[in-house]
């Protein structure tokens, strides 16, 4: 099926932010200190890979789009937390309260109130297109046409 | 803000003409995470459907504007506005508004649906899944999941929810009573109906329909029926022959066609929020155990897995199972005597 093929190629998105973090390295560092919390806690609830492939998505798209106040260190953690937590709402069966989320020494601890309320913020930067194609998709697609589908290959591919 | 002073409501902010509404009707519809207003646009005057969440944006709100989004623009599939927070930090999710849904038709209707209409119905809810309408639809990489369709087709028949369970477990629970425990079991599903038929006049299902229907509803979405073979099926296809013939006023009234259009748009917004999870269907009531028991820390940076050989594991796997079976069966036990039986059927 070459139709499903061609059309995840066509939606795949290149990483715009790219460029970004070759050219400030503050910035780069922000977004590898996010990156690295974002994983922990990814590990410490045992939430999917996608859910991770996600929130990084989110993180890089929304940095690259809202540039205004990239630069202060508390905004990455913020956009951060909030992007897991949307990661986790799109994929995951349990997600854990705002304020739960903020484990693995954070830097910062944000209010529930203050997190949704930069949750809408990044849902209306990224207009609220959640379900992008990810390097998941093609491993998903080529399992698929593998045959590969017994329980262990789905486990791995998770 | 909601200010209730008299009959005037006021929604959203006050400073932001485009983002302010008043509440037209007293209450609409309230639900234990969310309650919904119908009002009118200050400015335009337009009617809208307002959805105030109490504890910011809910998972089910966040998928279901994902997949609306996600969709292109069509008559039949509801419109999703726009996000209000106000200075009190009040969430309101502002929506096209639709007089009447499926519940609510439901609901109003007295006498069961018969077979013709479920059949139109069911129909008009397969178009809407069909590749035709979806071919717009941003990134969807599995098939769509066509449980949910199985289950809104039972509750057409049936007239009450299928699988009416308040939390996760509860319903894993109602879905072992009615279709058993590990391969689906027809007879409890066909106890079900036949039930349902002497007590409330519910429509006898034929048998091409319940054939139809259990194959919507099999455990493993590899062996469950895609929405082109439904599409196909002996119990819906000659429908599909014929679609004008449904829409004769003989046939349907006005009122019904109305319900019909907002049914598939309540159809398309279940489907779209499940298809996510279609690919792991058959293992997340294993995996869902597994990652959720307490203590269990995968070591940070590498993605979970589970490892089947590992013999610490599988007695993790075991003991979890074990809990969770012990829960499972302490709720069937009680829905089993609520149901009548002296025993929990998992037994």
């Amino acid at each position: 099926n070459h139709e499903e093929l061609s059309s995840l190629l066509n939606k795949e998105q290149e990483n715009e932010l790219y460029d970004g973090l070759q050219e400030s390295p503050s910035l780069a560092m922000a977004r590898s200190e996010a990156v690295e919390w974002m994983l922990k806690v990814t590990g410490h609830y045992s939430f999917s890979a996608l859910t991770a492939v996600l929130a990084v998505n989110y993180l890089d798209r929304f940095l690259h789009s809202f540039q205004s106040h990239r630069e202060k260190p508390w905004m990455t953690q913020l956009a951060a937390v909030a992007c897991l937590s949307l990661a986790a709402k799109v994929e995951e069966t349990q997600v854990p309260l705002l304020l739960d989320l903020q484990v693995e020494e954070s830097k910062y601890v944000f209010e529930s109130k203050t997190l949704q309320r930069m949750e809408i913020l990044i849902l209306s930067t990224l207009q609220w297109r959640m379900n992008p194609v990810t390097p998941l998709s093609f491993l998903d697609y080529i399992a698929r046409r593998l045959g590969l589908k017994s329980h262990l290959c789905r486990e791995f591919l998770r | 803000m909601v200010e209730e002073a008299g009959f005037l409501n006021f929604i959203g902010n006050k400073n932001d003409d485009h983002q302010f509404f008043e509440r037209n009707h007293p209450q609409y519809d309230q639900g234990s995470y969310s309650i919904i207003y119908r009002a009118n646009h200050r400015k335009t005057l337009e009617i809208v459907a307002i959805k105030q969440e109490f504890h910011g944006l809910s998972r089910s709100t966040l998928r279901e504007i994902a997949a609306l989004t996600s969709l292109p623009r069509h008559p039949a599939v509801i419109e999703f506005k726009e996000v209000v927070v106000d200075d009190r930090d009040h969430f309101f999710i502002i929506m096209e508004h639709l007089e009447n849904d499926l519940k609510r038709f439901m609901d109003v209707k007295k006498k069961p649906l018969n077979l013709n209409e479920v059949k139109c119905i069911m129909n008009q809810f397969l178009e809407g899944v069909s590749p035709k309408i979806l071919v717009g639809a941003e990134a969807y990489s599995c098939a769509i999941d066509m449980w949910p369709v199985g289950c809104i087709m039972a509750e057409l028949l049936l007239k009450e929810v299928l699988f009416k369970g308040r939390c996760d477990l509860e319903q894993i629970a109602q879905i072992y009573i009615v279709l058993g425990n590990g391969e689906p079991d027809d007879n409890r599903l066909m106890q079900k109906f036949l039930a349902a038929t002497s007590s409330t006049g519910a429509p006898s299902v034929t048998e091409l329909g319940f054939d139809l229907l259990k194959k919507l509803l099999e455990y493993d979405p590899e062996k469950r029926i895609t929405a082109e073979a439904t599409l196909n099926h002996g119990d819906i296809s000659p429908f599909l022959n014929s679609p004008s013939s449904l829409h004769t006023p003989t046939a349907l009234d006005k009122a019904y066609d109305d319900y019909v259009c907002d049914m598939i748009t309540l159809a398309k917004s279940k489907i779209q929020l499940s298809y996510a999870r279609d690919c792991r269907d058959s293992s997340s009531l294993r995996t869902t155990f597994v990652l959720s028991e307490p203590g269990t820390q995968v070591i940070p940076t590498k993605p979970p897995k589970l490892s089947y050989g590992d013999p610490r594991e599988i007695a993790k796997l075991d003991r979890v199972m074990g809990y969770e079976a012990s829960l499972l069966d302490r709720h069937l036990g009680a829905k089993a005597q609520e149901l009548g039986h002296k025993t929990s059927p998992l037994t």
